[in-house]
């Protein structure tokens, strides 16, 4: 009896000091990387670098190039590359069911379940051969309905030339698509440049806006299209150099890759349209090839990771929302700076790092000590802030199991 | 009294028809630099014969700092790099001596009237890669010939594969020697299949390890091509898969517009 009893108390008072382990250190240990921040799924060794993603439904993503092959594409849901036809930059609606090809052969939209199957072999349910060119964008108008879709691409080689075409199924189900414009329409041409550049036109996801960079001052620069004149006028001026942008579903924000000249990483950043705000999103760790979003909200990006590339997911407001709240989340991104021994991080990726930090990392800088430590223009931030941010913080799925 | 009104309309009239002609790329930083704090002080600082190259915008990042974006000028001849960015109070310029990393930061602030302010610091340049074409191997290329292009293709993106075709058709056409290399970020097996397909030479897998090309937006999107021209490689690229006549077009605007900067 005595030594069942020694044996209990000895176990009672393991799990009391393993419990009294899990009280005093909440959350996981710092990573002092990405894994730090929250990410809804990562896919590891993703093939390709994943230029010019693009993503159709809720499965899929479509990009530039990997294995020889002109277009590729990704099932994030199988995690495992998908066939699909061997021609150039393949483009999907974002519904998912069609995607497109754009080329000297003519703008051909095909059935995804078609170019999974059969490859270069698909046939093209409807090919305008009136609409040449490459690097194409497109935009849903918001007349559209599921069964009527009402499409605006624009050819970002041909300066954002634009066409418009309207889906929908006849009486036995089948896809029909007919172009809506009697021909192609340059646009932008009242610029003071002469138009878009060929590299970078995008256009947004409603089809109202267009995205160029200026050939003088090599700025990107968003325009808002009025199709009666085929006129555009500047919305807003990105203050650097971009590749080619992604418009949010929402059209209120524009995500692209920013370079920075310090360490030659590529920062993930976002664009409020209309306040003309750039925000960075990325970790110091982090170098960022491409961006997308998807129409419910979620954000892709691909980041290099030594050997290869990273695909990365966030989930629909992984990002807090500012809300007048700058320095608390700047504060919060110089805390895991600190904490992490990192002096190189600047205030615009403090931010960043701030708005995406895990909730129990986030909870587990609060030292008194180490907020006190912080340069005097955050001695206005309180700790009873910086608490109800990490309060509303998510948690990231993913720490601890990579 | 005729003869001096003659003199007089005939200079307003030639003053007009300057300025109705003024280089764009001297007419945007001239109007950037306009609302710029300090910015008499800036200009006449940094002198006449630097405002007249190719600026091209630049986040500028430093530590516990706000980035700033400003403009960045890379002489690959002086073997320097210079910056502009401003706040809302002042103005800063940055010379960076590329041989020894070392920084100077003049800076004016209109709280102090104009007053300069000068600092030194060492700021090393980012890794490449230890092997490829490397920057000795640019200098050696720059000097080389009077002038070149230098593409670069990643077998990432197929139309930069196609476009390796149209870029040495152009360069010949305009006898002019091209040098052909890799994205450093690109899988040599990538890269491969592209070669086994019979579209990339194998002696075109060469990766970039140049801090100065790399420097240069490089890997905002492939292709990009760059002009070289009396040693100076311009801060101007062309990106984007491109037909022959728009290479061609392209390269004779671009050694123009180098030919008056590098006056």
């Amino acid at each position: 009896m005595k030594a069942n009893s020694i044996d209990s108390a000895a176990v009672a008072g393991s799990l009391a000091f393993l419990f009294s382990l899990f009280i005093a250190a909440p959350g996981l240990a710092l990573e002092c990387s990405s894994k730090d921040l929250v990410v809804k799924a990562v896919y590891d060794n993703f093939p390709g670098a994943g230029y010019w993603m693009q993503a159709g439904g809720n499965c899929r993503i479509t990009y530039t190039s990997v294995g020889g092959v002109s277009s590729a594409m990704y099932n994030i849901c199988q995690r495992q590359r998908e066939n699909i036809s061997d021609y150039i930059d393949a483009f999907p609606l974002p519904d998912g069911d069609l995607y497109t090809h754009p080329g000297g052969m003519g703008f051909r939209f095909y059935d995804i379940d078609q170019g999974i199957e059969k490859g270069i072999r698909a046939e093209a349910t409807f090919n305008d051969r009136s609409f040449l060119g490459n690097y194409q964008s497109i935009g849903t108008l918001k007349e559209s309905t599921p069964q009527k879709r009402h499409i605006r691409v624009a050819m970002g080689n041909q300066a954002g030339m634009i066409q418009e075409y309207k889906i929908e199924k006849d009486a036995a189900g089948k896809t029909v698509i007919a172009p809506v414009l009697t021909r192609p329409v340059p646009i932008c041409k009242n610029l003071e440049t002469g138009g878009l550049d060929t590299e970078i036109p995008m256009i947004s996801r409603d089809g109202t806006m267009i995205s160029g960079r200026n050939r003088i001052t090599r700025k990107t620069e968003i325009y808002k299209i009025d199709m009666k004149t085929a006129q555009c006028s500047l919305i807003t001026t990105v203050p650097v150099a971009t590749n080619k942008v992604s418009f949010d579903f929402a059209n209120k924000n524009i995500f692209f890759t920013a370079y920075d000249s310090t360490t030659g990483k590529k920062r993930l950043a976002s664009m409020e349209i209309s306040s003309g705000k750039v925000f960075h999103l990325s970790g110091p760790d982090e170098d960022v090839q491409y961006v997308t979003n998807r129409q419910d909200g979620s954000i892709f990006y691909t980041r290099a990771n030594g050997s290869g590339t990273d695909l990365v997911e966030l989930a629909p407001n992984a990002i807090a929302e500012v809300n007048n709240q700058q320095k608390t989340f700047e504060a919060l991104g110089l805390l895991w700076a600190d904490a992490c021994g990192n002096q190189d991080v600047d205030y615009d990726m403090a931010f960043g790092i701030g708005r995406r930090l895990d909730k129990s990392v986030c909870e587990s800088l609060l030292k008194p000590e180490a907020v006190a430590r912080l340069e005097d223009e955050y001695s206005q931030v309180s700790m009873s802030e910086l608490q109800a941010v990490c309060k509303a913080a998510k948690g990231n799925e993913l720490k601890g199991t990579r | 009294m005729r003869i001096f009104l003659v003199l007089f309309i005939g200079s307003v009239l030639s003053l007009s028809a300057e300025s109705q002609v003024q280089d764009p790329y001297q007419k945007n930083l001239v109007d950037q630099l306009k609302n710029t704090p300090c910015s008499n002080q800036l200009r006449e600082y940094v002198g006449a014969k630097l405002l007249r190259q190719g600026w091209v915008p630049e986040m500028i990042t430093a530590p516990r700092a706000r980035a700033a974006y400003g403009v960045s000028l890379r002489d690959t001849i002086a073997q320097k790099k210079y910056q502009i960015w401003s706040t809302k109070n002042s103005a800063h310029f940055a010379e960076i001596n590329l041989a020894t990393n070392q920084k100077g930061i003049t800076s004016w602030d209109n709280k102090s009237a104009c007053k300069a302010s000068a600092i030194q610091l060492a700021q090393g340049p980012f890794k490449v890669l230890k092997a490829g074409f490397t920057d000795a191997d640019l200098k050696r290329t720059l000097k080389s010939h009077p002038w070149g292009l230098i593409y670069v293709w990643t077998p990432y993106m197929p139309l930069s594969v196609e476009g390796i075709v149209k870029a040495k058709e152009v360069a010949k056409k305009k006898g002019a020697p091209i040098t052909v290399l890799m994205d450093p970020a690109a899988d040599p097996k990538e890269a491969q299949k592209w070669v086994s397909k019979k579209k990339v030479d194998p002696s075109e897998m060469r990766k970039v390890a140049s801090v100065e090309l790399a420097s240069r937006n490089m890997n905002l999107h492939y292709p990009i091509l760059f002009i070289y021209k009396k040693q100076f490689l311009s801060n101007r690229d062309f990106v984007g898969f491109k037909e022959v006549s728009t290479y061609s077009d392209w390269i004779d605007m671009e050694s123009a517009q180098l030919d008056k900067e590098l006056k």
